[in-house]
């Protein structure tokens, strides 16, 4: 009887408990990071007697969570690598809404732009017209200046969540390692007894900071998990925490680079970070923004060059020749701190059609100059100063030490220091240089045209007479006097239909027709030709011309690719981002469907384990009713 | 075996689609509330950036319109111009004409070289035309300096030889302005290949009248006349620029002689010395013409001008007005010309405009019926979200307990 009795209260107590953990399942039904808990029945030890063997109750083992460790570490996979995806796609949707202008942003101002220069060509000589070509500049620039703007805000907002998100990461790092702590107190192995609500927060707080940024993680022996980040490096180890923080780039104080920092001494980890929203923007920052910015350089900057070449090529209203239009290009170049030799670099544009949308690092290895271009990883070398991609790269000054380095940007600040130079409308170079006239007493029908390359008048009238015998007898051509002298060679009948010909410090001149003998031509400095659009019709001409990227692109077409590039960008981010989650949405469910909590499996249960301790209060009762039976059998 | 779910994850699954179904709602919403199909790059990157290379291209033929509305205007001023000074080279040449027949006595023929001068500074008053801007019209790039001024009887030129042009198609330029110095200045002589002169010393009364049988062989060549006696028939002789002898023989009234392809009638009979020459044409601008002719009038109503002379100074002016009465015509005739070629390059340019804006709105309009439809589709599949989530949230085993 004793032994019915103990039986039942084994039966109760493993039931209440059974009880308990179903209820606390319930009520965690909705809280995060919980495991759903059960308890696993097992039979008392038995007594063996003569018998055999009788049973002596039930025992139940200690709470444990359901889980499973593989289908966690894929949670934490599947969160870093949604977070970064997700992050990329927000912020190139945020750049693609910049470019998103029904009207044509850019491309717009640029065809006013040329407009308004077209309407001067058509009036040369009415200031109206001209302050218009200004005006029009002037609102180029400030779109200009508005999408650098924009881009400069996405790198503001880059560079303060990276300070937030290293701090947030320093800190989680720390409750999972005051949770480790904890963790390996409390636990004893031996008895397979866990702080099981300990252990789900902690896989909750690993499963926030795998938002912020990838990682990996290591469960050792006595309970406690260590975090690796990036390639490798410890986050957390047991109870102790290597911190993150940011720290400015040596080379631009305007971005932000990642610093780890483990037994005193500072790392740049930046490019090894893998995932989590960090990842994601430092993506962003590497793929599309800083990409962006280049290729803006590469059309303000070839646009700007451009118009100004042409521009300065053209008599203003006053006879002098024009300015630069819009503020000369500059390439950044800037030196390594830590640079121990006096070398000195001193970059400019020698080519605007050929400059690419790259940053570059020149480094010395100690016997020559080692140039990489960033954007494809691309290495020329060299000993001296050398030419590049449109760039002079002029090195002079002091011997230079191994390792010195420099970063070289043509494009990346072009947009931001793009401005109109050009203020007073009458500075507009819209006339031809030079003009050509032929001599009244010209007896054949020859004509000449110039077109000017030069920057300076002429110091006096030029005269071009035709010589039968200019290059000696019966070899005719033209004899060149005055400020120029020179005798080109011109076949009245073989090149009637014209020729160019090269005339060093004047340009080109087209010769055309039969001149006779003594025909002469004067070009002479084009002054007070007000009414003249030559140059304003060449500086119309430039918005058809195919001037950027070697010939390829012309400026609207350019920035035609810039939209696309940053469209198809988003584009494929925004797919990217969308198969990541339905993956972490499968993991989320696949680790779910192990821990979570039913309610209608709890609801099962709870029935289950009530009738249970139903029937073991019955054999209690039955029990007392034996005890009973037996008393009043022995009370006579 | 079916897989276990968990409660809070049926819930979040539920939620997960009808956020989804909201977010395509918002999207279709949009679409029509803006009319667009694209709405960012992103949502069509190759068409977005076709749109932008159409809209430039909408946008460069619309300048170049623009630009042909400012040519035809300067081309008509140039076109009204030149109607006029044709209209005052005519009358120059009626009085020409008038002032050529032998029945006017000195004083008329006076009056008509007072006519012409008139007529000469009408010419010179049209050749500075400004235009609305207040620019010359015909000063070539010197649009601030007045081209044409009258020192004394001569008439300078102070423009240059540019002719304005305009960009009015994709590589296309057209001159837009013609220079004084092409249109009044720039005219042959003659009949255009050579010009015959009577000497001024002639004291004889044959009046030249030149016609042309052959091709010019430009050179100076000399028509002398000479008379041995008085019982001999008239003799000449032509010789070329170096004094060489290229023809000779008698003369009599009436007859012609013909030099390098040119055919010399006289009318009347030269006297002994008298000279003409036959030069290749030069040039002469129109107001040096008219100048000629009041000279004329001028010395003949004076007396130190011969009947004869007057008659043969008379014809050669004829001969140079008529020049500029033609080279002025052609001018007018390529400016039309050019005026038809801006009509034509405008119709052109306006059809590609409406065809460029028909493809920018295909590729950006919304299809209003295809987003309707969408919006229909989106607005059932949330609400079925919706009642599933009703339905499911209130199947619980702990409703029965």
């Amino acid at each position: 009887m004793p032994e019915v009795l103990n039986i039942a209260t084994s039966g109760l107590l493993t039931l209440q408990r059974a009880l308990s953990t179903t209820s606390n399942n319930i009520v965690n039904v909705n809280t995060e990071g919980y495991s759903r808990q059960a308890v696993h029945f097992e039979t008392q030890q038995s007594r063996q007697t003569g018998a055999g063997f009788i049973g002596s109750g039930v025992t139940a083992s200690p709470v444990e969570r359901v889980y499973n460790a593989y289908l966690v570490d894929q949670v934490h996979l599947h969160t870093a690598s949604e977070s970064s995806l997700s992050t990329m796609s927000d912020m190139v949707s945020r750049l693609d809404n910049v470019l998103a202008d029904p009207a044509g942003g850019l491309n717009q101002n640029i065809q006013k732009f040329f407009s308004a220069v077209n309407s001067m060509a058509n009036n040369p000589a009415s200031s109206p017209e001209r302050r218009v070509v200004i005006a029009e500049a002037e609102a180029l620039a400030t779109q200009v200046k508005y999408l650098d703007n924009s881009l400069d805000q996405l790198n503001t907002e880059i560079n303060n969540r990276m300070v937030n998100l290293t701090n947030e990461i320093t800190e989680i790092a720390n409750n999972i390692a005051h949770i480790n702590e904890r963790i390996v107190f409390v636990s004893d192995s031996s008895a397979n007894i866990l702080p099981n609500d300990l252990m789900d927060q902690r896989d909750l707080l690993i499963t926030r900071l795998a938002s912020k940024v990838g990682v990996s993680t290591v469960e050792t022996n006595d309970g406690a998990v260590n975090v690796f980040i990036g390639t490798g490096q410890p986050l957390v180890v047991g109870s102790d925490v290597n911190a993150l923080s940011t720290a400015k780039n040596d080379f631009d104080s305007r971005r932000l680079e990642v610093v780890y920092t483990r037994d005193g001494s500072n790392a740049d980890i930046t490019s090894s970070i893998t995932g989590g929203e960090l990842k994601g923007l430092l993506n962003f920052r590497d793929q599309v923004l800083d990409e962006t910015r280049n290729q803006l350089g590469v059309l303000v900057v070839g646009l700007g060059e451009s118009i100004n070449e042409q521009h300065r090529l053209g008599l203003d209203l006053d006879g002098n020749f024009g300015q630069d239009f819009f503020k000369p290009a500059e390439v950044g170049v800037v030196a390594d701190p830590d640079n121990a030799g006096a070398a000195v670099i001193d970059v400019t544009i020698s080519d605007y059609t050929d400059i690419e949308a790259s940053d570059y690092q020149l480094r010395y290895d100690g016997s020559q100059w080692l140039m990489l271009r960033k954007s494809d990883s691309s290495v020329t070398t060299s000993a001296g100063s050398f030419t590049l991609d449109g760039m002079d790269i002029s090195i002079t000054g002091g011997a230079p030490q191994t390792g010195d380095t420099y970063l070289i940007r043509p494009t990346h600040g072009g947009a931001a220091a793009f401005e109109v130079q050009l203020s007073k409308p009458g500075d507009i170079a819209a006339a031809a240089a030079l003009r050509s006239e032929s001599n009244d007493t010209n007896l054949g029908d020859a004509a000449l045209s110039v077109s000017a390359d030069i920057d300076s008048a002429i110091a006096g009238d030029i005269t071009v007479s035709f010589d039968p015998d200019a290059m000696g007898p019966g070899m005719p051509g033209y004899t060149v006097s005055g400020a120029v002298t020179a005798t080109i060679a011109y076949d009245p009948v073989a090149d009637a239909s014209g020729v160019d010909v090269a005339l060093a410090g004047i340009g080109t001149l087209h010769l055309s027709g039969n001149p006779e003998a003594g025909d002469s031509f004067t070009i002479a400095n084009n002054l007070t030709a007000t009414g003249d659009n030559t140059n304003a019709l060449a500086l119309v001409d430039m918005q058809e011309l195919r001037v950027l990227e070697n010939g390829k692109s012309s400026f609207q077409s350019f920035y035609g690719n810039i939209v696309a590039d940053v469209g198809v960008k988003a584009r494929q981010a925004e797919v990217n981002a969308s198969t990541e989650t339905t993956l972490l949405q499968q993991a989320q469910t696949a680790r779910a469907s192990v821990s979570g909590v039913n309610l209608d499996e709890e609801a099962a249960n709870l029935l289950k384990f009530q009738q249970a301790y139903q029937a073991a209060a019955r054999v209690v009762s039955v029990a007392d009713s034996m005890f009973q039976t037996l008393l009043s059998a022995t009370r006579r | 075996m079916s897989m276990r779910l968990s409660s809070s994850q049926i819930y979040q699954q539920s939620v997960n689609i009808m956020l989804e179904q909201q977010a395509k709602l918002t999207e279709v919403d949009q679409q029509i509330a803006s009319g667009k199909r694209i709405l960012k790059p992103s949502d069509d990157p190759s068409a977005t950036v076709q749109i932008l290379n159409l809209n430039t291209e909408v946008l460069k033929l619309e300048q170049y319109s623009s630009n042909i509305d400012a040519a035809r205007t300067q081309l008509s001023q140039t076109e009204e111009v030149l109607r006029q000074s044709g209209n005052v080279l005519q009358r120059a040449r009626e009085l020409l004409l008038q002032a050529n027949n032998d029945t006017l006595d000195s004083n008329n023929r006076k009056a008509i070289a007072g006519e012409l001068s008139s007529l000469k500074s009408q010419l010179v008053a049209l050749a500075n035309t400004r235009d609305a801007t207040g620019e010359y019209v015909f000063a070539g790039f010197q649009v601030g300096t007045q081209p044409f001024s009258e020192e004394g009887k001569n008439v300078v030129y102070a423009g240059d030889r540019a002719q304005r042009m305009t960009q009015v198609g994709s590589g296309i330029q057209m001159a837009v302005r013609d220079n004084g110095h092409e249109v009044f200045r720039n005219v042959r002589t003659g009949n255009g290949q050579f010009v015959v002169r009577a000497d001024e010393t002639n004291t004889g009364g044959a009046v030249v009248n030149p016609t042309q049988i052959g091709p010019f062989v430009a050179d100076t060549y000399t028509v002398s006349f000479s008379l041995v006696s008085a019982d001999t028939p008239m003799t000449y002789q032509v010789t070329d620029s170096a004094g060489a002898v290229v023809a000779a023989g008698d003369y009599f009234e009436g007859e012609f002689v013909d030099v390098g392809g040119a055919r010399l009638h006289f009318d009347g009979m030269p006297t002994n010395g008298d000279t003409y020459t036959v030069e290749p044409s030069d040039v002469r601008d129109v107001f040096a013409t008219i100048q000629d002719a009041v000279d004329v009038l001028e010395g003949f109503a004076s007396g130190t001008t011969s009947t004869a002379l007057l008659h043969n100074r008379l014809n050669e002016g004829l001969d140079n007005l008529d020049q500029s009465l033609s080279h002025l015509l052609d001018h007018r005739a390529g400016v039309g010309a050019r005026m038809n070629s801006l009509d034509t390059q405008q119709d052109v340019h306006e059809t590609n405009v409406i065809q460029l804006k028909e493809s920018i709105s295909s590729l950006e309009d919304l299809d209003y019926a295809e987003a309707v439809t969408e919006l229909n589709l989106r607005l059932t599949a949330l609400q079925a979200a919706q009642q599933a989530y009703i339905k499911i949230q209130n199947i619980s085993l702990f409703q029965y307990l």
